[in-house]
């Protein structure tokens, strides 16, 4: 897989944006964007939450945000800027299809300094709203990151995972989760939590922060400003890839309690895709729980968690916070002492 | 009362918007700091392969420096027309300036997030677009 940083889009967004040459594109791009909020914020003076951040990237980047939440809305939006003389936004309604969560619009009809010269229109209905706080960001990113008049989607790769879109993805988790607002508040929350990260305190600074962002998002932003070796794993039943793949012929597999799902922070433990959860894991024991318990921690060691080979993954210690999520147990696993 | 340093104004605009310094620019366009800022401030007249550097340097065409039109980067210039922009341009008989219209509003949505879409304009459906926007293109 290749590294973003080295991902064409990328490289020709560093380029377009005039940053060097040498060294990391997207921390050059990161950069970037944190030095034109740096500047803002300096000529406007400190803001205290993520909405008075976003109103004035907002504002000096003349970008409106439209959000709908039912069809009707949507048309609604779109009809009363095609009567402003922009017919590109009759095209949009037909667009929004299950895996589409905005568009944005340059308009042609405005200003240059016009505050709706740019158009993000964000896709709120059903499960989409849960994710509106990080879409907005993503679509600041892109405006952010428009180093030239026409960002030309058509001159870049075609692929659905395109590097333009990780990049975006990237920018918005580091601006969206700003430091100097988002950093003292999980710093507090942990420091109440005895310097742990738990789903407690990811409830606890979601509600401070963003109460509208996602809980996954904001779980991810606490996970990479923690300075802890966290990892995330969500476990339930399911097969491995093998036999998935075998076919109907022979004894049908039996479902195990598997990772579903794994990201981790620096110096995190490497939890597998489809590796199976030890039964004297404290998330098998979690698993087994009575459904209505939320909440759980616990201490284990990594040397029960093995390769289908016998391997360990580790042999350091570990703290695992747990909550159930239907049929998933979703976990924090922090390294608390490292064995040599 | 008129904008007696249209051109100065102009570079400093689109210099900011870039977040760039003046150092910066006139790094980039191969001039001093102090000539840059003698333009910007209206003091000093620019020749035109000086100002041909600025607006490379700031991506910009002569033309949207100089008279405030045209505001697109010279890349414009370049884009083809579509294969399949242009079967439909003859199957549903558009003129060229209609064609570049259409291309033109697809080119004002920047962005989709969106993990079903592709970026590619020769697999855009043309036909979809064309009869939601054909009002527009009278």
């Amino acid at each position: 897989m290749r590294r973003l940083d080295q991902d064409p889009d990328v490289v020709s967004i560093a380029q377009e944006l005039k940053l060097p040459s040498e060294g990391n594109a997207v921390s050059h791009i990161l950069y970037f964007c944190h030095e034109r909020i740096r500047g803002w914020l300096k000529e406007h003076g400190p803001v205290e939450s993520a909405q008075q951040l976003e109103n004035l990237v907002c504002r000096k980047l003349h970008l409106t945000v439209e959000e709908f939440s039912s069809d009707e809305e949507l048309e609604t939006i779109c009809d009363r800027y095609a009567g402003r003389g922009e017919g590109v936004f009759k095209s949009l309604p037909g667009t929004f299809d299950s895996e589409t969560f905005a568009t944005l619009i340059e308009r042609r009809k405005a200003d240059r300094r016009s505050p709706d010269r740019f158009v993000a229109l964000i896709d709120c209905r059903g499960a989409k709203a849960f994710r509106k706080f990080f879409t907005r960001w993503h679509e600041i990113a892109h405006v952010m990151t428009n180093g030239k008049q026409l960002l030309l989607p058509l001159h870049r790769s075609s692929n659905q995972q395109n590097g333009e879109e990780k990049l975006m993805d990237v920018i918005a988790a580091q601006i969206g989760y700003y430091t100097d607002l988002f950093d003292p508040i999980l710093r507090e929350e942990m420091r109440v939590a005895g310097g742990k990260l738990t789903f407690e305190v990811v409830d606890r600074v979601r509600a401070r922060y963003a109460e509208e962002a996602s809980f996954e998002a904001t779980m991810n932003a606490c996970i990479a400003r923690s300075q802890l070796p966290v990892s995330y794993i969500e476990c339930g039943m399911g097969l491995k890839k093998s036999e998935r793949n075998a076919g109907t012929t022979g004894t049908k597999p039996q479902p195990k309690l598997r990772v579903l799902k794994s990201s981790r922070g620096d110096n995190a433990p490497h939890f597998h895709l489809n590796m199976a959860v030890p039964a004297l894991s404290k998330i098998s024991s979690s698993f087994q729980e009575d459904f209505t318990m939320p909440l759980n921690l616990g201490t284990e060691n990594l040397s029960i968690w093995t390769h289908s080979d016998g391997r360990s993954i580790g042999t350091d210690d570990v703290c695992i916070a747990t909550r159930k999520s239907f049929d998933k147990i979703l976990a924090l696993v922090t390294t608390i002492s490292k064995k040599p | 009362m008129p904008n007696e340093n249209p051109v100065g104004n102009r570079i400093r605009e689109r210099r900011r918007e870039l977040s760039w310094t003046q150092e910066k620019l006139a790094k980039e366009a191969g001039i001093s700091k102090g000539f840059l800022s003698d333009v910007e401030n209206g003091n000093s007249e620019v020749s035109a392969s000086k100002l041909m550097d600025v607006a490379k340097a700031l991506s910009v065409t002569m033309d949207y420096l100089m008279k405030g039109e045209g505001e697109k980067s010279p890349e414009l210039a370049q884009i083809q027309v579509p294969a399949s922009l242009g079967e439909l341009a003859r199957t549903v008989g558009l003129s060229f300036s209609q064609t570049l219209l259409l291309l033109d509003m697809r080119s004002q949505i920047l962005a989709h997030r969106s993990t079903s879409k592709s970026r590619n304009l020769d697999d855009f459906d043309w036909r979809k677009f064309y009869e939601s926007v054909k009002e527009y293109l009278k």
